[in-house]
């Protein structure tokens, strides 16, 4: 068990952890600091995976951006006032499609696990590190896909003005 | 490219809804660009986008849609004072993301360009801030797409593990070569999945009726079609050519959704009496007549498809935009009793409604019956006769509630008079409809041609 | 090293919290934040398998997968903004104004 192993399992179990206490909190600033630790775990198995670009991308775009965005709504809207008592019915009903889906999937994967394929994590690490590898693909195989998701964040961006943006000038 | 320039540089943020002809002209542009490079075949911007025939085709009939759409909104925004030019926009955007959807051959492009339209839709849904039916559409369609999209990506990253590649090629050498392993399979159900959430099919139709129920109606109809168009190209494409070998897995599958939806659809839409909510359950069922197309699985389903989708994207535009017509400020005349005495008061109205009704019912010498006749012939020709049976059967059951609507109209004394005003470019929109749907439902030689074409390379 | 299919195990668990915590809960912002787990849990099935794999496909969709998620949450918050500015909850359930 090598060490990059090691840091694997207890980041994995970490974020585990961290995942069932996002949805299990009362209050949603809770689940947002929890949501926050659970996406450092992930990062961390990211490093493991030879991925260091996306890890970096992860800790700043989500940790950092997007929770903070839903922490400051959170403020904005206080959604503090307290959440009435869930019925345990639908508790119990999402556990239970949840569950079927678990059943499910992992009955099929175990199934496959011996595949012929091998399914090691190979050790890949390209020249220059993941970044540059990541850079030249990005701009010239998927520079396409790249320029649409410009379009995407644009489109983003004047939809979320449009529906906020308190006073919408004539 | 050349075709999401023009549409970009006139998708410009303006004021009032001159902008709208300006993104109407933008469309014209892009449409015309589109049909010059009809021939063409050509792989561009390292293979992940195809330019051939059904790409064009399924672009021609966006920006057939959006124009339409684009025609009934003036009238509908000033309605309800929020007159900005942004709508324009986020159509446009919206229809970037249609264009490359279809024309991916690559599943991460294909991945994109359905986020652009999703994200843009979820704008256009909630458009109308002040009504709390609007944020809630909105944040319904947020949430089910969000989750839709998550389950597509799972079953990409299975298709991923097994075959390495994410191009349509690739999974296709993939899967001819050797024997297809759980994994793969999986992934082909996750996607599919993911396809059946967006065109809204029966196990997961559960937000149609309430998204386009409280969506703004030309952004509903808007939604109702191109989304539709779109991700029924795409699954042709995706199924007949990268996992076309697959074929007897997936037919199965197809089957079922499409006898599900189509009885979910219409039986649930017999007791509505909320003209939306009804149309929201008719385009359920009719999703699942085009589901006998791509059960079909073969070149003639594919065009009928295509065909189909052309037909009813028409005609649930025209009944979407009368629907808008009517609902005056504030959508409060959603009724279907609210349409009582219509003919009276406005015949030429009236007989649009009618027209868009019969052709949706499948009513001979419309559209509607031209696209169901090439999809179930295409069916029975694939040896699929229990299902063109039942939708055959479920066909007659849904003329009942269309046929319902044009009596409330023609047969009933109008309650009280109708007031409100009919925006010049949404008559134009009706004419172009009615025209439509009778050229298609007349002489529907030269599409059905076309749409046959386009499949011709890639499914046996 | 870390057998492939431990990782999509994990990442298949990370899936299947944010799918209960999607159904389950009524507060506006879990269910957000459950729908951003899911899509994690997908990208880190994606960068275990492009490592096995070797190619970086895996890697370039994990990223644009980023970039979407961080779009539709932004849409997402204005959603919510606008939603409480006309009434002042934000449990998932109060929003039954559409009758079946």
């Amino acid at each position: 068990m090598s060490w990059a192993q090691l840091f694997f399992y207890v980041f994995a179990i970490l974020a585990v952890i961290m995942a069932l206490m996002v949805i299990t909190r009362r209050k949603a600033v809770h689940s947002a600091i929890f949501l926050i630790l659970a996406f450092i775990c992930f990062a961390a198995t990211y490093v493991i995976m030879n991925a260091e670009l996306l890890a970096a991308i992860q800790v700043l775009v989500y940790a950092g951006g997007v929770v903070g965005l839903i922490i400051f709504v959170i403020m904005l809207v206080g959604a503090e006032e307290g959440e009435v008592k869930q019925t345990h019915g639908q508790w119990l009903i999402a556990g239970f499609v949840a569950l079927l889906l678990v059943v499910e999937v992992a009955f099929i994967l175990l199934g496959t696990l011996f595949r012929p394929t091998g399914a090691l994590a190979s050790k890949m690490v390209p020249a220059g590190g993941n970044t540059e590898a990541l850079g030249v693909v990005l701009y010239t195989k998927y520079l396409f896909p790249f320029e649409v998701a410009s379009v995407l964040l644009l489109a983003a961006m004047i939809g979320a003005i449009v529906l906020a943006k308190y006073k919408l000038k004539r | 490219g050349m075709m999401v320039l023009f549409m970009d540089a006139f998708g410009a943020e303006g004021r009032e809804s001159h902008y709208g002809y300006l993104g109407l002209a933008g469309l014209a542009i892009a449409g015309w660009l589109a049909f010059k490079m009809w021939g063409t075949h050509s792989l561009s911007f390292a293979h992940t986008l195809i330019t051939d025939k059904l790409s064009i085709i399924t672009s021609l009939i966006y920006f057939l849609i959006a124009g339409l759409t684009i025609l009934f909104s003036p009238g509908y925004l000033r309605q309800e004072e929020r007159n900005l030019a942004e709508y324009y926009a986020l159509i446009l955007f919206a229809v970037v993301g249609l264009v490359f959807m279809t024309s991916a051959q690559h599943l991460v492009l294909f991945f994109v360009g359905l986020e652009v339209l999703s994200i843009s839709l979820y704008a256009l849904a909630g458009f109308v801030r002040q009504r709390d039916l609007c944020n809630e559409a909105a944040l319904k369609y947020l949430f089910l797409g969000g989750f839709a999209s998550a389950i597509l990506l799972m079953g990409m990253a299975f298709i991923y593990s097994v075959t390495g590649s994410l191009y349509f090629q690739d999974v296709a050498r993939y899967v001819i070569h050797s024997h297809p392993s759980v994994a793969l399979l999986l992934g082909i159900v996750l996607v599919l999945v993911g396809f059946f959430f967006k065109v809204s099919a029966a196990p997961f139709h559960a937000w149609a009726p309430d998204v386009y129920g409280g969506a703004p109606a030309p952004v509903a109809g808007f939604m109702a079609t191109a989304a539709k168009v779109a991700v029924f190209g795409v699954m042709l494409r995706f199924l007949g050519m990268a996992v076309y070998p697959l074929k007897v897995h997936w037919i199965a599958v197809v089957t079922v959704v499409s006898v599900a939806s189509m009885v979910i659809g219409n039986f649930a839409a017999l007791r509505q009496d909320n003209i939306k909510r009804l149309l929201a359950y008719s385009s359920i069922a009719h999703a699942g007549y085009a589901l006998v197309g791509v059960a079909a699985a073969s070149r003639q389903g594919g065009a009928a498809v295509l065909f189909y989708m052309l037909a009813y994207s028409l005609m649930n535009l025209g009944a979407f935009g009368v629907v808008s017509l009517v609902g005056r400020k504030g959508e409060r005349y959603v009724k279907i009793s609210d349409y009582a005495g219509l003919a009276a008061k406005h015949p030429v109205l009236a007989a649009a409604m009618a027209i868009c009704f019969f052709s949706l019912a499948g009513v001979p010498g419309t559209a509607g019956f031209m696209g169901k006749f090439y999809v179930f012939a295409s069916g029975v020709r694939a040896g699929q006769i229990p299902l063109v049976v039942i939708a055959v059967l479920n066909s007659a059951v849904a003329a009942y509630y269309y046929l319902r609507v044009v009596y409330m109209m023609y047969m009933e004394e109008p309650k009280e008079e109708y007031v409100f005003t009919i925006h010049p470019a949404a008559v134009i929109a009706l004419v172009i409809i009615v025209i439509g749907i009778f050229q298609l439902g007349l002489i529907p030689g030269g599409v059905l041609s076309a749409s046959y074409s386009s499949f011709a390379w890639f499914m046996s | 090293m870390i057998p492939l299919s431990h990782v999509i195990i994990f990442s298949l668990v990370i899936f299947f919290i944010g799918v209960v915590g999607a159904l389950s809960r009524r507060n506006v912002f879990i269910v957000l934040m459950s729908i951003e787990l899911m899509l994690n849990a997908v990208n880190i099935a994606l960068i275990g398998i492009s490592s096995a794999v070797g190619n970086l496909i895996g890697q370039v969709l994990a990223i644009f997968i980023i970039c979407v998620a961080a779009g539709e949450a932004a849409v997402g918050m204005a959603i919510v903004v606008a939603l409480y500015r006309n009434r002042f909850t934000v449990n998932v359930d109060a929003f039954n104004l559409m009758k079946w």
